[in-house]
């Protein structure tokens, strides 16, 4: 299909006629640093999620409640870059690490970063955080740090995609949601029929002083 | 596939569409659905002005330099291990879909909502060569069972309603589950296709979507989706086909953030869809997860023809919606009426460059010109200009009628001579205002039987526009 290409090419070069200028920069990602928690918290309320605001040393303790709150079982698959966070603390909940199947009805998963301006959570795949974690199960619970809160879609873009772009990053503003049977929203269409995000702080006596 | 010969079929078909009960139902939902939502969306987003411009720009850059952005995004799928296949035409692109699904015994696809595989008739192509197809998004799922095509580019079943959908359910699904399937809100339909798509993801062999754009710096495929079949559909299977035309190619990850910020708001009334996906490439070695196999299609298909014509702002199109939810010729006859891939107001546009303005020359005349699809297109496409431009090419191409030809030749005589156009004017609207009596109606009228025959014509005030703006200064 070489000759494709050339020719596709070679018609645009053709229509264009300007192959000699330059392309103008495009413009510089805005960057604008750290974003704030208390919006990133309500839009992702706004797009239908739920969020709790924990100490990064509690996840464990918060998935429990969680699940015992929506009356699910006590079972979760957890993506393996969550497998320290001291799981046994919570010896009635059952936990296994790796990639999430059908059986499988509510996932914990970290996210690497959060974007204020749309209340976005950033997923990136690797081999410890699969994609599929995210989408397969009934429920998703992610884990966000503070921190990880960045302003808006560049300043996300810029550090997610570092010197070289994962397989799968997902920006992820809501569960699963359909419009597709007379323009009526429901949620738990294909996805996640609910997302419950885990936002943590630094754990005061392991935060540098100056942290308060 | 759908051809050029439906088009061609858009007067009787708006007639047909008028008079469908279910359709205009359907239809009746858009004002407090699509419309209201956008409308709150834009009130909550102060800085939406600006973003449109923003995305305009951004988007105008990348068609300037088309040919390089292409060649970057190319280069840089195949460093992380993609493959890149060109294709010119429809013929070409499926031929190349259906040869990477052969070669791998591929028997089973799902597929993402993807306009483009539509307006390359993908699905009876594939299913002809023994290739079993799986639409997976909840609309394209929908119509999949009707056997009918999208009739909205992001509502595929917008003309359906839900007691539609409940007979669709009852025909197609497994009778014995029947019971546990409620089917008294559209949450119970939602969740029955749910139940009943799970295991065919991941049965899949291959997925194939659609691309809402390409990022060239990264060599990414972007996918702005809400009910995250997309998503299954490019992580379970082993292989993930991209299907995606050339205009679709954005610089920089920056650039794809100008169009996001408008793309939701326009489309759904979200700030932001639910799922916004960069895909890059197979799954790498450390990955647990993933397509082992990654294939991008970019189709040509008459877009680099477009540039540097008179219409190609069209190739700025991000296939949001809002020109069609907004559009009163749309909500009147809905997307089938159109004949083709692409309704509303953008099909309107665009189609008469795709099959050519004979075969699409109705569809640039089905609208009163009112402006709401340029008014609230995020990319600023300036849709009645460019339907003007179809109708001249028409009018040009001596494809109009000999009445309107001589109805357009005596109006342009007497136009050309204002003095004598002034004096017809006055005189006409003086005696249609005596003729039409108290009820200012007229019910029918000499040479205008074409408005009187499905509404009463209002009488003129009884003088010209120039004559009340004179007398009022």
């Amino acid at each position: 299909m070489s000759g494709a290409r050339e020719r596709i090419l070679g018609r645009v070069r053709e229509r264009l006629g300007s192959a000699l200028e330059e392309p103008a920069p495009s413009r510089e990602p805005r960057q604008t640093g750290s974003g704030d928690v208390g919006e990133f918290c309500r839009r992702l309320q706004a797009a239908g999620a739920s969020v709790d605001r924990i100490a990064e040393d509690a996840v464990p303790q918060a998935v429990a409640r969680y699940l015992a709150e929506r009356n699910l079982a006590a079972r979760v698959k957890v993506s393996p870059a969550l497998a320290n966070l001291g799981w046994a603390a919570e010896p009635l909940l059952e936990t296994a690490f790796g990639v999430a199947e059908l059986a499988d009805a509510a996932a914990v998963m970290p996210a690497a970063l959060g974007i204020s301006e749309t209340g976005s959570l950033v997923h990136a795949s690797s081999g410890d955080n699969p994609t599929t974690n995210h989408f397969l199960p009934d429920h998703a619970i992610a884990v966000v740090a503070e921190e990880a809160v960045c302003a808006d879609l560049e300043a996300a873009f810029s550090a997610a995609s570092g010197p070289a772009m994962p397989r799968t990053v997902c920006l992820i503003t809501g569960p699963s949601r359909t419009g597709d049977i007379e323009q009526r929203i429901e949620l738990g269409a294909h996805g996640p029929r609910s997302l419950h995000v885990l936002v943590t702080a630094r754990t005061p006596d392991r935060a540098p002083s100056s942290a308060t | 596939m759908m051809d050029g010969a439906a088009a061609a079929r858009f007067p009787e078909a708006s007639a047909r569409a008028l008079g469908d009960e279910n359709l205009q139902a359907a239809l009746r939902l858009l004002g407090e659905g699509f419309q209201a939502r956008r409308t709150d969306a834009v009130e909550r987003f102060a800085a939406f002005e600006d973003a449109r411009d923003a995305a305009v720009a951004a988007k105008t850059r990348t068609l300037r330099h088309l040919d390089r952005h292409l060649e970057t995004f190319e280069a840089r799928c195949r460093e992380h291990g993609g493959v890149v296949h060109w294709a010119e035409t429809p013929e070409d692109a499926r031929r190349i879909v259906l040869e990477l699904l052969t070669a791998r015994g591929v028997r089973v696809l799902s597929k993402g909502k993807t306009m483009v595989a539509e307006e390359i008739g993908l699905n009876g192509f594939l299913e002809a060569n023994g290739i079993e197809v799986v639409e997976t998004d909840l609309g394209e799922y929908i119509i999949q069972l009707a056997e009918e095509v999208p009739s909205h580019i992001i509502a595929p079943a917008i003309h359906k309603t839900m007691p539609q959908v409940v007979d669709l359910f009852r025909q197609h699904h497994d009778q014995t589950k029947a019971g546990s399937f409620a089917r008294r809100t559209p949450a119970d339909l939602v969740a029955e296709a749910r139940a009943v798509l799970r295991q065919r993801f991941l049965d899949a062999d291959a997925g194939l979507t659609g691309a809402n754009f390409l990022v060239a710096e990264t060599g990414s495929s972007v996918i702005v989706t809400n009910e995250g079949n997309g998503d299954l559909t490019q992580t379970l299977p082993r292989l993930h086909i991209v299907l995606a035309t050339i205009e679709k190619v954005v610089p920089t990850l920056a650039d794809g953030a100008a169009i996001l910020r408008v793309l939701a708001r326009s489309a759904t009334g979200q700030d932001m869809s639910a799922y916004t996906t960069f895909s890059t490439g197979p799954r790498r070695p450390t990955d647990v997860d993933g397509p082992a196999e990654y294939h991008v299609v970019l189709l040509d298909n008459g877009r680099s023809r477009l540039l540097g014509t008179p219409i190609e702002e069209v190739l700025r199109c991000i296939r949001c919606g809002a020109c069609m939810n907004h559009c009163p010729v749309y909500g009147a006859v809905g997307g089938h009426a159109y004949g083709w891939v692409y309704p509303g107001p953008i099909g309107a546009a665009l189609t008469p460059a795709l099959l050519g303005v004979e075969a699409a020359r109705h569809l640039p005349n089905a609208s009163s010109l009112c402006g709401r699809c340029e008014e609230v297109c995020p990319m600023r496409i300036p849709l009645p200009k460019i339907f003007r431009y179809w109708r001249e090419q028409e009018h040009a191409a001596r494809l109009n009628s000999a009445r309107m030809r001589l109805g357009l030749a005596l109006w342009g005589w007497l136009a050309a001579r204002p003095r004598l156009y002034r004096l017809g004017t006055g005189v006409a609207m003086r005696v249609l205002s005596r003729l039409a009596g108290r009820s200012r109606r007229f019910r029918s009228l000499f040479l205008a039987g074409g408005w009187t025959r499905s509404r009463d014509l209002p009488a003129p005030a009884g003088q010209t526009f120039l004559n009340s703006w004179k007398r009022r200064s």
